[in-house]
């Protein structure tokens, strides 16, 4: 079979991933509501505007494992997949707003979003895109917003819980892949927050009927079901989110520390400069079409390897202020670069039914040909207390190319992360880290770029 | 004020319909959305009066995206540009 793991949910139909090509099958349930979406043209324009994959109707003997009935579509291949729970917050804000201008465009002719899930929704660099066929459904006059409680767990709470209570929502997301449940958020809001109409109806209230309503009450549920929810109110709700989402910020971003690196850190900026021409000479002769840049910050090194051949990248950081710098960006300059939040000492693993629903993040960057790993390893090594070889081999094997900095123990960062603890890093050397590197790699070129000693090595794996 | 919603909610039993969703949209979430839109309805004209009357001391006040403004009336734009 070649369904995607992550495709079982809906009846509707399912993503098939046939070497590089994408295909969706729609099963004749799922034609009953998709044929008549895709013939009343509503879909033509959000193509266009690039705010929807474009998909084409191909035959079936195209996918052979499709049914007999199947509508087969074909989708292009997303470079990237990423989870909401690695987006900065600037992303899963931006991916809320594509939800709802969907929902409140289609609206207008009729047609309705079947769910609100965030992993319906796909990065190209820092533009969001939605790309599940099988959520849109004709819209029945006053019907109730099925999608309300999904929409709140992994939209709308994540972001309140970042923005209002200062707790980034990632770890949080990701050991919930489902969202956050209104309950849960509700117990942590101030009184404060009370007094907003968004947060009173959409989690105070709803989280004060949920406690009141036995969910396995099928008498309930029925009455439930039974409730309409007229167009225009459905509508209000739709702009009042809207409106209320895109004012929201994180709060206390501009205090983290990285933020600020890009402009106060402990490089002369002779050395930064000298960093950007030898990341510059490696692009522009490995052109890799994906580059991980590791710590990536708030990307000014992936802007230079994409200013000078290659042809994405995603960045990977550890800092909330620092990713929403590189998101804004990534959207500000256009660039194909993705700014993902991930702790490199606990990577994302697979997630879901069977851990495979979700790939964990090795798997998805798996086709990378380039890897940027500056300032780095010391993070590593020594504040998480990686044995160096062993980084230096787990950078190694992202990528057959690729930057290396090493970071001496004399270097003023790796001073200050070891005033308030004992050295016990007595293999955290120059030596260790070449006769790791080289066991491994061809060094193809070297420089010092600090007056502390750090160095930049280019390597190709053997 | 749910406690009654709810109860009018059970008693509006006789015209039950089905669902269509793959998802369970929860019981409270669906019981609750006329009064959660009466709300937004509620803030809109709100926040549109609020507008109009600041708007009388204030006619050059640029527009802001601050939770005080009205909702935007135009029906779509992209998700990035708010960022």
């Amino acid at each position: 079979m070649t369904i995607d793991p992550g495709s079982y949910r809906d009846p509707s139909g399912h993503v098939h991933i046939v070497g590089e090509r994408v295909f969706r099958t729609v099963t004749p349930h799922g034609q009953t509501e998709y044929k008549p979406v895709r013939d009343s043209g509503a879909l033509e324009g959000l193509i266009e505007r690039g705010l929807l994959i474009a998909a084409t109707e191909v035959t079936n003997t195209d996918l052979p494992s499709a049914g007999r009935d199947d509508l087969v579509l074909e989708h292009p291949k997303i470079p990237i997949i990423s989870y909401p729970y690695e987006w900065p917050f600037a992303a899963l804000k931006a991916a809320a707003l594509l939800h709802l201008d969907i929902q409140l465009e289609l609206l207008e002719q009729s047609v309705a979003l079947s769910d609100a899930s965030a992993f319906n929704i796909q990065f190209i660099g820092g533009k969001p895109l939605f790309i599940d066929y099988l959520s849109f459904r004709r819209y029945r006059e006053d019907e109730p917003w099925l999608a309300h409680r999904q929409f709140c767990q992994q939209f709308l709470n994540p972001l309140v819980l970042q923005a209002k209570l200062g707790v980034p929502f990632h770890a949080w997301f990701r050991g919930q892949p489902d969202g956050i449940e209104i309950g849960e958020l509700a117990s942590l809001l101030k009184l404060r927050h009370k007094f907003s109409p968004v947060l009173f109806s959409h989690v105070v209230l709803l989280a004060r009927m949920q406690g009141r309503v036995d969910e396995s009450d099928v008498a309930a549920a029925q009455a439930a079901s039974s409730c309409g929810l007229k167009r225009s109110r459905f509508r209000a709700i739709l702009e009042q989110l809207r409106h209320f989402i895109a004012g929201l910020s994180p709060a206390g971003v501009s205090h983290t520390t990285w933020g600020r690196y890009a402009t106060d850190n402990t490089y002369e900026s002779a050395e930064a400069s000298a960093k950007h021409a030898f990341v510059e000479r490696f692009a522009a002769d490995a052109l890799p079409d994906l580059l991980i840049d590791l710590g990536c910050n708030t990307g000014d090194y992936s802007q230079t390897a994409l200013a000078h051949g290659a042809q994405r990248v995603v960045g990977l950081d550890g800092d909330h202020g620092a990713l929403d710098g590189a998101f804004a960006r990534a959207t500000a300059e256009g660039l194909d670069f993705l700014p993902l939040y991930q702790d490199l000492a606990n990577p994302t693993p697979g997630l879901g039914w069977n851990a495979r629903e979700r790939q964990g993040l090795g798997e998805r960057l798996a086709a990378a040909d380039g890897v940027l790993a500056l300032a780095v390893i010391h993070h590593l090594a020594i504040a998480r207390n990686v044995p160096l070889e062993e980084v230096v081999a787990s950078i190694v094997s992202m990528a057959p190319k690729g930057v290396i900095e090493f970071v001496p123990k004399d270097d003023p960062t790796v001073v200050t992360m070891l005033a308030l603890r004992e050295d016990v890093f007595a293999s955290y050397s120059r030596e260790t880290f070449m006769a790791a590197l080289e066991n491994r790699a061809e060094i193809v070129a070297h420089e010092t770029v600090s007056s502390s000693g750090r160095e930049l090595f280019c390597f190709s794996r053997r | 004020m749910a406690r009654i919603v709810f109860l009018t909610a059970l008693l509006a039993i006789a015209t039950i319909r089905p669902a269509y969703a793959y998802i369970d949209p929860g019981t409270a979430s669906i019981a609750l959305q006329a009064v959660i839109g009466a709300i937004a309805v509620a803030g809109f004209y709100f926040r549109s009066t609020i507008a109009k009357v600041l708007g009388v001391f204030r006619p050059n006040k640029p527009k802001s995206d601050s939770e005080e403004t009205p909702p935007p009336t135009e029906s779509v734009q992209t998700g990035s540009d708010d960022n």
